[in-house]
């Protein structure tokens, strides 16, 4: 898999920042209007995590609301149910396939074969699909990305094909199939550790807005213990003085 | 004294981290193999001098400056020979393999081990098994399922004796 140069580009931008230009796929304009497309969400089913969600699923709205009204709708894969939850509402006809209990434990190669035969099976045919998922750099840096997938005819129409061997047909189909399971996977387990650091710095911000808390409330705790051992000692000796 | 040995220590860790980094960017006609399975990463853009792969057209062996090709990967043993002469010899379930016109080379497997992680007597077992549920699978998928994988633990068997 080839990295695309304009994701460079991309990478400049954050949460903050004015929304980055839609990536172009290696298509003519007339010819992109037409194409059939999947969008996979790659999320999970557990929250907590900043923003890592959100982002994914406010991506997506973002590439639904710029499409040419004469262009066929595209199909939504929801990949855990943060993703479902945040899309189903407004791209309900869209939607294809989803698939939860994700994040629980860390995604192993059989789900992303799963989730890749579930998606050959809804069968709808597309022409070009595209992963969203958060890529991981480091403990605080993580980068919303695309990664495009192709279907078989697609494959056997492209420009370069032609410097390719001969390849047999249904020995394409399989390496599509394949590929398409292989980015899955690759997506998954990214997802997965920028979830993880994610929350990591989730948590550690929330520990931190906590210790107000907690300081103002050891005071009060003191003060009280401090009051009902005043008391205590009061009566004591006054019941002591009374009996003199 | 304790500084002295931090220093000792950092310096052979250094020399460790040298020495795991991968060989230096492929030049022209130089033949970059990333290898990975979702177990493990074998080569990442490191310099080979030939790959043979098996595939579902045929076993064949990659060298520099193959013409660009795409293959299905079937079960069987990849043997990467190391630009220093060294063989190593991987075992792959399935997966691709793709020759891109740069002649770098791609290897993906969903499962590989080294040869010498193999269990010969675990491979006969599972082989056996899985032509017991081969024999007794009720319908079309399940005896697909279980032809792949009395296939793979055939070939693992082959593979590890």
């Amino acid at each position: 898999m080839k990295k695309k140069p304009d994701e460079d580009a991309n990478k400049k931008a954050d949460a903050s920042a004015p929304p980055p230009p839609p990536e172009e796929l290696p298509v003519d304009k007339e010819e992109a209007k037409t194409l059939k497309k999947i969008y996979i969400a790659v999320t999970s089913d557990r929250g907590l995590c900043g923003g890592v969600h959100s982002g994914v699923a406010r991506r997506i709205r973002r590439q639904m609301a710029a499409l040419p009204t004469e262009s066929p709708v595209p199909k939504i894969v929801c990949i855990g149910d943060k993703s479902r939850a945040m899309l189903r509402r407004q791209y309900a006809a869209s939607m294809l396939v989803s698939v939860k209990d994700i994040g629980r434990i860390a995604p192993v190669f059989a789900d992303a074969s799963t989730m890749a035969a579930a998606i050959t099976e809804a069968g709808y045919t597309y022409d070009i699909g595209e992963i969203f998922y958060n890529k991981f750099f480091s403990a605080v840096k993580y980068e919303l990305s695309m990664v495009p997938f192709f279907n078989k005819t697609r494959i056997e129409s492209a420009p370069n094909m032609n410097a390719f061997d001969d390849v047999d047909d249904d020995q394409l189909e399989c390496y599509a199939e394949w590929t398409l399971a292989a980015l899955l996977y690759y997506a998954l387990k990214e997802s997965a550790a920028s979830e993880q650091s994610a929350r990591m710095s989730a948590m550690d911000n929330a520990t931190k807005n906590a210790g107000d808390m907690i300081r103002k409330l050891t005071l009060l705790f003191n003060r009280t213990r401090q009051a009902v051992i005043t008391r205590e000692l009061i009566e004591i000796i006054s019941g002591a003085a009374a009996l003199k | 004294m304790s500084v002295a040995l931090r220093g000792l220590m950092r310096s052979a860790v250094r020399r460790v981290q040298v020495r795991s980094f991968a060989a230096e960017p492929p030049k022209e006609g130089e033949m970059a193999l990333t290898f990975a399975a979702g177990n493990k990463v074998f080569y990442d853009k490191v310099v080979v001098k030939q790959v043979d792969v098996p595939s579902f057209s045929g076993a064949f062996g990659i060298l520099p400056k193959h013409v660009p090709t795409l293959a299905v990967l079937r079960p069987g043993v990849v043997t990467v020979l190391e630009n220093d002469g060294k063989q190593n010899k991987i075992f792959v379930s399935s997966g691709t393999v793709t020759v891109n016109d740069d002649s770098s080379v791609q290897v993906l497997a969903e499962e590989a081990h080294p040869l010498d992680s193999l269990d010969r007597g675990a491979a006969q077992e599972a082989l056996s098994k899985a032509q017991s549920e081969l024999s007794s699978a009720a319908n079309d998928k399940a005896k697909a399922e279980a032809a792949i994988a009395v296939e793979v633990a055939e070939e693992i068997v082959k593979a590890a004796s």
